[in-house]
């Protein structure tokens, strides 16, 4: 016993504790310089990818990286460690060909404050408080990348996700030899690029250089275009832009058409057939968007005013809206959907393959409807104050994406017009690639509005598989931004949420009252 | 370990034949529940985020009131003196109150993983994210157990130890959210002694030795005080 009080006595007296804090203290030091890391998200989110490794392990000249990050970010804070420990990552990979530096540009600071400004760098404001008030602060989160009188700036990392997606994708841009080229077909009252495309543009252009092609304009069509892209056209497609098109895709420029078969005016609440003409030459390449509106009981919402009179009538309310379908039904063993778990389409139509198929081209579907649609051909009334049942959806799934590869086709044209035009026409392309999807919507913004969804990263993936840059799909894919929960009945909702809050406690008090009373039992008969 | 083997049961005893863990247990599981499905099927997406950044909150309010009682009760009734007089180190005392405190907060944690069937029945959850996350909250539970069992020994009044359990606890908590009151030399040491700036990699389903290192030396530090407050009791 003695023993055992003199132990206890001559462990842990103060100097003791002090020399342990000590300890701990220089462990943790030096647990910050030697550090391991394993991440078990799913897609890996916060390992280097493998084509990341590739691309900066392939750099033949050092590119080097300014990070300039204030030491006292606030709320951002873990973001420096964050990119920190990405950029250490970057260069343990790059065989000394990719360097970094964290710079403060401090408070004071003018010359380095100058310096980041000139790279493109703007201060961020952020309020703190000091001596007793709020004060506006200047902070710093930009990175600049250095690749030999090149540069690219990341202006603000402010979210971490997508951190590894758009460093490989500057590293790309800096030391690729010929940029990627993507044009964006105007003419024929698709939207603009600066207009309603712009954050289709934005994300897009992270990889690739961007450019109007106008039919109107040009003799042919850059065959330097590396992809070309038809979105939301509403106006007649001449013999003649169709005879361009085919001698571009003829030529192995590979295309991406995203376009609706019905113009809708939601003042009148009705739909009319598009007439572009251009479904002989997509039935030459094998596919066909079909005449007709599908609307999804699986479906996005819309505020709506429901009208009448009455306080209520003031106020938007959410409703389901059928005709703009939130599709979940992806091919997720494909590239050009991987990673995406839901995207939304307005208006779309469904598209028809079976073309392709006899033409021995091959068809790879990537995106559906839900289960129970209803097809609509020839009046398209868009009731969007409408109550939907289940009966208004008797139709099944139907194809609303597909990819196409092989030896395309080409479509008829008369003589003449090619011989005026000096287009001379293979039977069929070289290996190429096709990509429809039947809604042109989906990537514009006032469709996509405050909306979070996986839209832009679908029509990137399409892009980029469109151009066979699947490595960066495999980057971005590892960021998954939306995981739908299955749709179920109100009254399963309530089930389910009742049942959680409240079944694992009441069962719990049930095992004690039981467990009490058996005790009780027990002490009773004892006595 | 044996002697800390023998406490641990005598305190799991203690709370599962009195009311304590069942009123515990069935408060944490109600009020985590109605806050995390108040909104769950209104963002509609197969995500835990809403409860592991809902229990690090509660921790602060629920685990002293597990660890108030534990040293202070006993040397308030006078068991803590009975107790002693048992050939058992002031450590392996401490440390079998620990276990069994954190192994009450984890049977808590542990029956919300009917969340996580939830999520993963109607939606595509991160295994790998969920695994992390559930790994990080029992280690900051712990972290705030140790802390709380140290407030316990400071003092013999439970409402004190109470007092002094969020207190502790609040401040390891909310080192990393006062930052931008701090001068830059000050900032990085903050911000690694906070709890939820290391909890976050967790959440992330990131394993960094670094964070485990953290929360090994905060609770390591904070047995050891107590320990140190529970030899100095035993020799007043």
């Amino acid at each position: 016993m003695e023993l055992i009080m003199k132990q206890n006595k001559s462990f842990l007296n103060i100097g003791n504790l002090l020399l342990l804090l000590a300890v701990l203290v220089a462990l943790n030091i030096l647990a910050g310089r030697v550090f391991f890391r394993w991440d078990v998200s799913e897609g890996q989110l916060f390992t280097l990818s493998d084509y990341s490794r590739e691309v900066v392990s392939n750099l033949s000249d050092p590119v080097t990286v300014k990070a300039y990050f204030s030491r006292n970010l606030g709320q951002y804070n873990n973001v420096r460690q964050y990119v920190k420990d990405k950029l250490a990552d970057y260069r343990s990979y790059s065989h000394g060909n990719f360097t970094f530096e964290l710079i403060d540009p401090g408070d004071d600071d003018e010359a380095l404050r100058q310096e980041a400004a000139g790279f493109g760098v703007q201060p961020i404001q952020m309020q703190t408080l000091e001596n007793d008030k709020l004060e506006v602060k200047l902070v710093w989160m930009g990175l600049v990348f250095l690749y030999g009188d090149k540069k690219e700036t990341i202006p603000a990392v402010q979210q971490i996700d997508n951190l590894e997606y758009d460093i490989t994708s500057l590293i790309r841009r800096l030391t690729e030899p010929t940029p990627t080229r993507i044009g964006i077909l105007q003419g024929h009252g698709e939207p603009g690029l600066d207009d309603r495309l712009s954050m289709f543009q934005e994300v897009l252009s992270k990889n690739y250089y961007l450019e109007p092609v106008d039919l109107t304009t040009v003799h042919h069509i850059d065959t330097g275009l590396h992809a070309l892209l038809l979105i939301s056209p509403n106006q007649l497609f001449t013999a003649g832009d169709k005879a361009l098109l085919d001698e571009y895709f003829m030529g192995g420029g590979r295309l991406g058409i995203f376009t609706n078969s019905v113009e809708t005016d939601m003042q009148t609440q009705q739909g009319t057939a598009r007439v572009l003409g251009l479904e002989d030459l997509l039935s030459a390449w094998g596919v066909s968007v079909r005449n007709n509106l599908v609307m999804d009981q699986q479906a996005g919402m819309v505020q709506v005013r429901m009208g009448g009179q009455g306080l209520m009538s003031m106020f938007p309310v959410s409703m389901q809206y059928p005709f703009f379908p939130r599709v979940t039904g992806f091919n997720r063993e494909l590239s050009i959907s991987k990673g995406v778990e839901a995207a939304q389409l307005f208006f779309p139509s469904s598209l028809d393959t079976s073309l392709a198929s006899r033409a021995g081209i091959k068809v790879e579907p990537f995106a559906w409807s839900g289960a129970n649609t209803q097809v609509m051909t020839n009046r398209y009334e868009l009731g969007i104050r409408q109550q939907y049942t289940a009966a208004d959806f008797p139709d099944g799934r139907q194809l609303f994406g597909a990819a196409f590869s092989g030896s395309f086709p080409s479509g008829q044209h008369e003589a003449a017009l090619l011989d005026s035009m000096s287009i001379n026409l293979p039977a069929a392309s070289p290996e190429n690639r096709l990509a429809v999807c039947g809604d042109g919507y989906f990537v514009m913004n006032d469709f996509l509005g405050q909306r979070q969804l996986a839209n832009l990263e679908l029509a990137q993936n399409i892009v980029d598989w469109l151009v066979q840059d699947e490595g960066l799909i495999n980057i971005r894919s590892k960021v998954v931004t939306d995981r739908p929960l299955t749709e179920i009945s109100a009254g399963s909702r309530n089930v389910i949420k009742w049942l959680n809050i409240l079944g694992t406690p009441v069962l719990l008090v049930l095992f004690g009252m039981i467990r009490w009373q058996m005790k009780r039992t027990r002490r009773k008969q004892e006595l | 370990m044996q002697n800390s083997l023998v406490i641990f049961r005598k305190e799991m005893r203690a709370y599962f034949n009195s009311p304590i863990a069942y009123i515990f247990l069935a408060v944490f599981l109600v009020l985590s529940g109605w806050f995390f499905f108040s909104t769950f099927f209104v963002i509609n997406q197969a995500s835990l985020r809403g409860i592991l950044e809902l229990i690090p909150v509660f921790f602060i309010f629920f685990i002293p009131a597990v660890t108030m009682r534990l040293v202070a009760e006993e040397k308030h009734s006078g068991t803590m003196e009975v107790l002693l007089t048992f050939p058992i180190r002031n450590r392996e005392v401490i440390f079998g109150k620990f276990l069994a405190a954190l192994a009450l907060v984890s049977i808590g944690v542990a029956l919300t993983g009917t969340y996580i069937l939830t999520a993963a029945m109607l939606g595509n959850l991160d295994a790998g994210v969920t695994l992390a996350a559930y790994l990080g909250m029992i280690l900051m539970a712990a972290t705030y157990m140790a802390l709380g069992l140290y407030a316990s020994t400071i003092t013999s009044n439970q409402i004190v130890a109470f007092i002094l359990g969020i207190l502790f606890i609040f401040l390891f908590f909310y080192f990393d959210k006062m930052l931008v009151f701090l001068p830059n030399w000050l900032v990085g040491t903050f911000e690694y002694l906070s709890v939820d700036y290391h909890y976050r990699n967790f959440v992330r389903g990131v394993f960094d030795s670094r964070d485990l290192i953290y929360f090994g030396s905060v609770i390591f530090l904070g047995l050891a005080m107590a320990t140190r407050k529970l030899a100095e009791r035993r020799w007043s």
